[in-house]
């Protein structure tokens, strides 16, 4: 994939592509994993995630590894991005938890009621859009 | 302070509702009764014209200017909200989210963590789906490194590795020094033993870093950077050397940038357990694979670092600013915050508090809402002693202000400094003493013991507190204690030694009492100083369980099945055991 | 790999194994990683640390030939040694335990789960226990705060601990150890 960039306005347009990529129906699950993350069991929650979306052949579905959420007392975290639900923030999930995940907030689409943690905080980026 | 109100007038552009509102103080005879302070909306801005009113902690959100009569009616002179009741902010959860567990993001505000638990950090196309690198290829199509600058100033970006030097001023100096030859170095040797922020944008948002050096070595006019990072951060490098890799093959690192003329490439270096290898001449003399001893300054980095060459070091999440503010501009970034102090800043929230973790707030919000609101409060809901800042160079701030605005300057005035952002929360169990022992053992450990003001004064300060916390200090220690950290701060030759009294004496400022209590009352009222408490067993509350006699290591208790026991002072060698074990809370510390 | 006890002291022993060290082989990951390196300034801290990372300290003999490698005096190399805290002149144990005295993790009781390490194994800090399974250790804040007070044991964390717990976690690696 090297692909090297030969002028300034190659990126522009990259970046401009990778945003059109993006489709609507994207379902991601975002696991934190920093160190302390990985500490409290992040890396199995994600290794449950990973063979659970193939098992069940979710195709549409992307587990992702992201850095810290900051909520280090909550760990691990999981943050779910999908349509036509609001973008909800886990904590304290286990294996077991992450199944009910799947189950009932991706396949299901219905939001789980324990664990949740703070509304995710207000993009930077986000600002744009609203002026 | 005093108890006056304080109002944050937070308006867009720094508009006129903060004139408006000053002007009608004044006439109305009123301004000498509120502080008014300046404020970027609290990460809120969806809402225009947003003011705080402090301490009753309110916020109002779109004020108009029609309104301001009102406002001043109510929240001034009546203290009773009826007419803008309205507006007040309440946090707004989406409907189908029901009992969120904590309010940790709510007064956040995240800039340098934007992409921190949103993009995965070990791939570059996640970045720049982000916005990652467009402030770089913006630059080097239209920027000259002048305005690059001149972006920096107008956004007051600070040093965010402890000192507060503005950013700006030193691209700026290193720029203008004539030389073939210059680094770019990126301090990564996070020394605070109690802190973790340039740990956390590191693992989480590498290529932020390295977009920030690119551009500071396209300013200043450098081919080459470093980043010298701790090794114990295996997470970390790792992350680095694939987002290093990654930047490579797009040609945004390496030989010729973007198809430009400017070449720039970043290496790793390893830092290897040395606190004093954060001050940046011990530093540099680390990467140049020396003992890391610090020098006298001048002459500074700027003018004479690396290889004898001039160098622009900066802290990590200096460097991860640096790309958002020449993407969105100088102007936006410069309306957060505070006074002199501009932005946001990472703080790791540690301690005896509930939501412990990692926090980016802008500057101004006051340590209570960061302890209270973001931080949820102390565990257990125990009583607040003090909140440390600043890890070993910095001090302790005890309740009384806590409403003090989070600022460069206003932490200063309290005794302790802004620092790496290291936030620690004490409550009623954490003995003064003992944490000013605590930050003193560390920073004796670190010390290089080239000088002899920071080897001699730190080991002699640590034996006098030493023996205060067993009960032999007399009350003179107190006075010496002070006088030698004076000398400390004055002779010392790098800022280890200069700040390595700041907790002693900060906690001395503040807790006083607590000193005097270990020196003539030989006395902890927290229980922490081993030689000093006393356990007891309340006779009213002991229900005769054996469990502490069984425990104890040294049978030091006595009693018989179902009496109360008792403790034999002559015996018991206070190890804790039978206050740690009882049920009943029938062992008393004294 | 050897792995002799450094005779420090010994200046017979020192003066022959220098001699000797110049011809000891390096393992080939080593010597690479140092042909890569020789020339670039400031190179002594990145390879010391490649050494440990493959020996797990620094041993005397390696120490020698890299001097000669890298014609730089001993005494010198010994100076970057011995000044920074990470590099060791000791085999550690086969599992390193680390407790973390950073700031949080002192006020939740990290020092009182070293004095219960201290207890279970008999050892003090920077020791290895007989059986060379366990090292001890202190280190400043591994990031994990939250979970306060926490120890790690070779990469593994283990975070929110009460001594109560220790002797079930050592159990398990004395167990794996001797299997
Ligand atoms: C003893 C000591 C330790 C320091 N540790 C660090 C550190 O861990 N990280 C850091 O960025 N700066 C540290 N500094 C400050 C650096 O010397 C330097 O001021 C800073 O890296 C400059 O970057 P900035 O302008 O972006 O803040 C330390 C200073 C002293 C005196
Ligand atoms: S102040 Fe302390 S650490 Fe700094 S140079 Fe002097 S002895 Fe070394
Ligand atoms: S453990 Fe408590 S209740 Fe039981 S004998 Fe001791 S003091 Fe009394
Ligand atoms: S202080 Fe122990 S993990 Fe931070």
């Amino acid at each position: 994939m090297a692909k090297k960039f030969k002028n300034p306005d190659e990126l522009f347009k990259f970046a401009d592509e990778l945003t059109k990529k993006d489709s609507d129906d994207i379902i991601e699950l975002r696991i934190g994993m920093g160190t302390c993350g990985i500490a409290a069991g992040a890396d199995k929650v994600y290794e449950v995630f990973q063979k659970e979306v193939e098992k069940r052949g979710l195709k549409n579905v992307v587990v992702k590894k992201v850095g810290c959420l900051g909520l280090c007392f909550s760990e691990p975290n999981v943050e779910v991005v999908m349509k036509d639900l609001p973008n909800v923030l886990y904590g304290y999930v286990d294996e077991k938890f992450a199944i009910r995940i799947l189950e009932e907030h991706v396949e299901g689409k219905k939001v789980l009621h324990e664990n949740i943690l703070d509304k995710p905080y207000q993009d930077i980026y986000e600002e744009e859009e609203v002026k | 302070m005093d108890n006056r109100k304080i109002i944050f007038i937070g308006c867009q552009k720094a508009g006129n509702l903060y004139d408006l509102i000053n002007k009608k103080l004044v006439d109305e005879n009123l301004r000498q009764k509120v502080h008014l302070r300046k404020f970027y909306t609290f990460g809120l801005y969806t809402y225009k014209n947003i003011i705080k009113v402090w301490p009753d902690n309110i916020i109002i959100t779109n004020i108009t200017e029609d309104e301001i009569d009102t406002f001043i009616e109510e929240v001034i002179k009546n203290g009773k909200i009826t007419k803008l009741k309205d507006k007040i902010y309440k946090k707004e959860t989406h409907p189908l989210i029901k009992n969120t567990k904590v309010e940790f993001y709510h007064k956040q505000f995240r800039v340098v963590l934007r992409n921190s638990g949103v993009i995965n950090p070990e791939d570059i196309n996640e970045y720049i789906k982000r916005n990652g690198y467009k402030a770089l290829a913006k630059i080097l199509k239209e920027y000259t490194p002048d305005q690059v600058i001149e972006e920096l100033k107008k956004s007051g970006l600070r040093g965010r590795g402890g000192g507060g030097f503005p950013t700006w001023m030193k691209w700026n100096c290193t720029k203008n020094v004539e030389s073939d030859i210059k680094y770019v170095i990126c301090n990564a040797d996070e020394g605070d033993p109690g802190a973790y922020m340039d740990r956390s944008i590191l693992e989480g948002d590498p290529h932020s870093v390295l977009e920030g050096m690119i551009i500071a070595g396209y300013t200043i006019g450098a081919k080459q950077g470093f980043i010298y990072v701790r090794a114990e951060y295996p997470l970390a490098i790792e992350r680095l050397e694939k987002a290093i890799k990654q930047a490579r093959e797009y040609g945004l690192l390496g030989e010729n940038i973007l198809g430009t003329d400017f070449s720039f490439d970043i290496e790793l270096r390893l830092g290897a357990g040395a606190f004093v290898c954060g001050e940046e001449t011990a530093l540099i003399a680390s990467i140049e694979g020396k003992r890391g001893m610090p020098r006298p300054r001048p002459p500074y980095p700027s003018i004479k670092g690396l290889w004898d060459k001039p160098t622009l070091i900066n802290n990590v999440e200096t460097f991860a600013n640096v790309p958002v503010i020449l993407y969105k501009g100088g102007d936006w970034y410069s309306q957060i915050g505070y006074e002199n102090s501009k932005g946001t800043k990472v703080f790791a929230l540690t301690g005896k508090i509930k939501n412990s973790g990692l926090v980016e707030v802008p500057m101004g919000l006051t340590l209570r809402e960061i302890i209270f609101d973001v931080g949820g409060g102390l565990t257990g809901n125990r009583k607040f002693k003090a909140v440390q800042t600043g890890g070993p160079s910095g001090g302790v701030i005890p309740e009384e202000y806590l409403d003090t605005p989070i600022a460069y300057e206003t932490l200063q005035n309290l005794g302790s400094i802004m620092g790496s952002g290291g936030m620690i929360v004490m409550d009623n169990e954490d003995c003064m003493i003992d944490v000013a022992k605590f930050y003193l053992q560390f920073a004796v450990d670190e010390s290089c013991g080239k000088c002899s003001p920071c080897r001699i004064g730190g080991t002699q300060m640590l034996s006098i507190l030493n023996k205060i916390s067993i009960g032999h200090g007399e009350m003179e220690d107190i006075d010496k204690l002070i006088s030698i950290g004076k000398a400390m701060q004055k002779a010392s030759l790098c800022g280890l030694g200069q700040t390595a009294p700041n907790p002693v004496l900060s906690t001395l400022k503040y807790f006083r009492d607590e000193y005097e209590e270990h020196i003539k009352d030989k006395r902890c009222r927290a229980g922490k100083c081993r030689e000093l408490v006393k356990y007891a067993i309340d006779p009213t509350k002991c229900i005769g369980c054996t469990l502490c006699a069984i425990r104890c290591p040294v049978n030091a208790i006595s009693g018989e099945r179902k009496k109360p026991h008792v403790i034999d002072q002559s015996i018991c060698i206070k190890c804790g055991e039978c206050y740690n074990v009882c049920k009943f809370g029938a062992v008393i510390k004294e | 790999m050897t792995h002799e006890k450094p005779h420090l002291d010994n200046v017979a022993d020192k003066e022959i194994t220098f001699y000797k060290a110049q011809e000891i082989p390096l393992p080939k990951e080593l010597e690479d990683f140092i042909a890569e390196w020789k020339n670039k300034p400031g190179n002594l801290i990145m390879i010391l640390h490649k050494v440990q990372e493959i020996y797990g300290y620094i041993p005397r003999k390696v120490a020698m030939k890299i001097s000669k490698l890298l014609n730089e005096p001993l005494a010198k190399i010994y100076g970057v040694i011995t000044f920074y805290h990470l590099f060791k002149l000791n085999k550690p144990g086969r599992y390193k335990i680390s407790v973390c005295m950073g700031t949080a993790c002192y006020l939740k009781g990290g020092n009182d789960l070293l004095m219960e390490l201290e207890n279970l194994l008999g050892i003090g800090v920077g020791g290895t226990t007989e059986d060379g399974l366990f090292s001890l250790q202190t280190v400043r804040c591994v990031g994990c705060c939250g979970l306060a007070p926490v120890i790690m044991i070779n990469n593994d964390v283990y975070g929110n601990l009460t001594k109560e717990k220790l002797p079930e976690i050592l159990g398990k690696y004395k167990q794996e150890g001797e299997e």
